[in-house]
């Protein structure tokens, strides 16, 4: 056997948590959930710069085991570039740091300090209304307060007709669609009102989704909110936009049956095709 | 004389040492040992011992060799039992094969340190269907499933890492020759009662003749399954009326905690049916079978002491090669809805629209040759190229389009269907599989009393219900802060690279999923704070 594969079989439990051999940008490394070898690289750059610095905080608050130690060490590199000096500042790296702080306090803190997070994403939201991730703070507070447990429906109800109306203020894509899709289950889950969450299904779906499972999703939860309320010309809409999209999926016949009913042509060529030559 | 006497011992245990040295370095020898020639050396590894795949490999990599004679491929099959250690040896030491089949021992770090991401690749038609039906579409749109599956596209990576050669379902096998001599002209069954028919024609074939022939060969693996999907055929339309996301499908954390609200019960007229269902084919099973594992039963099969066996389509090979009968397979036969006693929870056939592809090939970071590799890719997944690959291992294709050869029809997915229902395994969690495999014993015992047996299960679901979701929160928020740092990654690459669309794409995506991980999340603990 070569001797480096013998070598390897003896240390191969522990070699996978060694550094890679080569992978030179430390953020590269990060972006492939290589935490560690990132952050080792982001703590022993001979720049410490901002952004150094910033690589460190957002490694170490991923860093396994995860520790109480390295989320304080993490929360105290981003307090410093969230203000470096006596009032905040408000470039993107000082605007991204205060948005991880909160984000340490809602996620990664056990338990979660929700107050802390609330009041850092409040702040972060006033402080530049168009930053992504000022937005995205937005969706974060739409979250834990919608969703807050033991909360009377007629709360939930008033919340949910407050956030509505800061929707328009939101102007980054990836924020205005998650925040539809939070108020949009929100309505769905505490039963708002059929044509509240269709419209946030709706602007979530304009805004863009990301991925292939939740535009799936999303065009049903349109299809069959439209249904209810009874506005077939958008649920036959959306329903066929599912069939055109998703031309393999376990649905389709439940879809033809819910066109049928709404009176529209199902013909042949929307049936799916088998994938195995027999179209 | 004491000399003498070690002698043989010891000519044996040198033996043995030469053959298990011979036999590692037939396993772990670097790249490159088995070829000293000038011609660039694709290693293709993979766990698919089964002949049929073996010779597939061989007669593709021949045809490729032809086509390009400065190229040699050379396959690795490794068991399946040290696949894993093989595979992190292999990839610590630098000496991994070019590609290497993934789902093994291969989870997100192990893919990231290791595999080449493959987007550059799957964006571009594959040259290699020039001329076919596929010509000039992007070779990730060539795939049955859009390269969507989970043995593909990695969700916590964002981007593909496997090229899949093959589609799985899942299938009752049966003894044709044994079929024909016991039951005559009777064709497979197509529904429930057929099934039950047939089984009871061989109990008693059984018994009059006293053949040793059973119908059903049962284990702890298959049987289940079966159970699991006869239950989920009578709560079909129970799981439609229980879907508040509106997605016209199950969502099994939607079923956890309705089950804990009272929105339904294991007394429900739907379960309950299913569970009558499940027990019924117990009766057809050898005794005892519930120890039996799937090695075991697929003894009784190709040894003709039972005339069926459920099992997935990567198992026909091996049966045709070792089964001495003729054999076929048919859909698993679920109840029509105009049965009588198990039709009022049914709404169809279940749809197979979603199976799973398999034997899915990543490129190593340490491949001399990436591109070649990925040629080799392109040309067994091209429409030619997959017809041959399923051709001869008679695997179904991957690659859409593709006729599937006359042998295996009958394990071509089912796309004319509804969703199945909820199975027995709630939710899906380790707790509530623990408690339901705890009571299999009681379930597939004729003699059983099914009202027993509701108590004994709903007496431990609540608990077991709570803790499976309340891992299930811990597990959405442990991706979801392991997302935080992807993100701001991609966000710093993003705003470097603004000319590269990947970045913000996978920005946009990792957002998303985080949205709605902490979606489920909170509604989970909302929900189980509302019944404590």
């Amino acid at each position: 056997m070569h001797p480096r594969s013998l070598l390897a079989l003896a240390l191969a439990p522990l070699a996978l948590g060694a550094a890679a051999p080569s992978a030179p940008d430390p953020w590269e490394q990060a972006s492939l959930g290589l935490f560690k070898d990132a952050h080792n690289a982001f703590a022993t750059a001979t720049a410490a710069d901002r952004e150094t610095r910033f690589g460190q905080a957002v490694t170490l608050i991923n860093l396994q085991p995860k520790t109480e130690a390295n989320l304080d060490r993490a929360a105290e590199i981003l307090r410093s570039l969230a203000a470096p000096s006596a009032a905040p500042a408000t470039d993107d790296l000082a605007l991204s740091a205060r948005y991880f702080l909160g984000r340490i306090a809602q996620v990664h803190r056990r338990p979660p300090n929700l107050a802390e997070a609330k009041r850092i994403y409040r702040e972060l939201a006033e402080l530049d209304t168009r930053h992504p991730l000022a937005q995205r703070a937005v969706v974060h507070l739409a979250l834990i307060e919608l969703f807050e447990p033991g909360l009377p429906v007629a709360t939930v109800r008033e919340l949910h007709e407050s956030f509505a109306r800061r929707a328009d203020r939101l102007t980054d894509p990836a924020a205005i669609r998650d925040f539809n899709l939070v108020l949009g289950d929100a309505a769905i889950r505490f039963e708002l009102g059929d044509a509240i969450a269709l419209r946030h299904l709706a602007a979530a779906d304009q805004a863009g989704i990301a991925r292939s499972t939740t535009q799936a999703d999303t065009l049903l939860r349109i299809a069959e909110l439209a249904r209810r309320i009874g506005d077939s010309g958008t649920a036959t809409a959306y329903y066929r936009r599912f069939l055109d999209e998703n031309r393999r999926d376990p649905r389709r016949l439940t879809v033809m049956d819910r066109l049928a009913a709404l009176g529209a042509d199902v013909s042949a060529k929307s049936l799916p095709t088998s994938g195995h030559g027999e179209s | 004389m004491a000399n003498r006497k070690l002698i043989l011992p010891l000519c044996g245990a040198a033996l043995g040492v030469l053959c298990f040295a011979a036999a590692l370095w037939q396993v772990f020898r670097p790249a490159g040992a088995a070829d000293r020639s000038d011609k660039t050396l694709i290693r293709v590894a993979h766990w698919q011992l089964e002949s049929g795949l073996r010779d597939a490999f061989d007669v593709i990599a021949r045809d490729y060799e032809r086509l390009h004679p400065d190229v040699k491929i050379e396959q690795i099959a490794i068991p399946e039992r040290i696949y894993p250690s093989w595979l992190r040896t292999q990839l610590v030491g630098g000496t991994a094969p070019d590609l290497i089949q993934i789902g093994k021992g291969s989870d997100d770090e192990i893919l990231a340190r290791y595999f080449n991401p493959l987007s550059p690749y799957i964006k571009s038609a594959n040259p290699y269907n020039e001329g076919t039906p596929l010509a000039d579409i992007p070779w990730r749109d060539t795939f049955i499933d859009g390269m969507t599956g989970s043995v593909t596209y990695q969700p916590n990576l964002l981007d593909y890492y496997g090229i899949p050669l093959a589609t799985i379902t899942t299938r009752i096998y049966y003894n044709v020759t044994a079929w024909r001599r016991i039951l005559g002209d009777t064709p497979p069954p197509t529904h429930y009662d057929e099934f039950v028919a047939a089984c009871e024609r061989i109990l008693q074939h059984a018994a009059t003749t006293g053949e040793n022939v059973i119908p059903l060969a049962g284990s702890n693996y298959g049987t289940p399954w079966f159970a699991s999907s006869l239950v989920g055929s009578q709560t079909q339309r129970l799981a439609q009326e229980l879907d508040d996301s509106l997605v016209l499908q199950p969502i099994s954390i939607e079923t956890a905690l309705q089950y804990l609200s009272g929105r339904w019960s294991l007394e429900d007229p739907a379960f309950a049916n299913g569970l009558r269902l499940a027990q019924q084919i117990g009766r057809y099973a050898q005794p005892g079978f519930l120890q039996a594992n799937r090695d075991d039963a697929s003894f009784y099969f190709v040894q003709g002491r039972a005339l069926m066996i459920v099992t997935g389509s990567w198992d026909a090979p091996s049966f045709r090669s070792l089964a001495p009968f003729e054999m076929s397979a048919f859909v698993m036969p679920l109840p029509q809805p105009s049965h009588p006693q198990y039709g009022a929870g049914v709404i169809g056939p279940v749809s197979e629209a979603a199976s799973p592809m398999g034997t899915s090939f990543g490129l190593t970071k340490t491949s001399r040759h990436p591109e070649v590799a990925m040629d080799f890719l392109r040309y067994i997944t091209s429409f030619d190229g997959n017809a041959k690959f399923s051709a001869v291992s008679l695997w179904l294709p991957s690659v859409a389009e593709i006729p599937a050869p006359e042998p295996i029809k009958p394990f071509e997915p089912q796309l004319d269907g509804y969703v199945n229902g909820f199975g027995l395994a709630i939710g899906n969690g380790p707790d509530v599989r623990r408690v339901v495999e705890s009571n299999l014993g009681t379930l597939f015992d004729p003699r059983a009393d099914i009202d027993k047996l509701q108590d004994t299960m709903a007496a431990k679901l609540p608990d077991a219900l709570r803790s499976d979701l309340t891992r299930t929160v811990r597990s959405f928020l442990a991706n979801s802060n392991r997302q935080d740092t992807l993100v701001a990654a991609q966000s710093v690459l993003a705003s470097r690279h603004p000319q590269n669309p990947d970045f913000a794409r996978k920005r946009h995506e990792l957002l998303e999923a985080q949205t709605l991980q902490e979606l489920r999340a909170a509604w989970i603990e909302h929900e189980l704070a509302q019944s404590p």
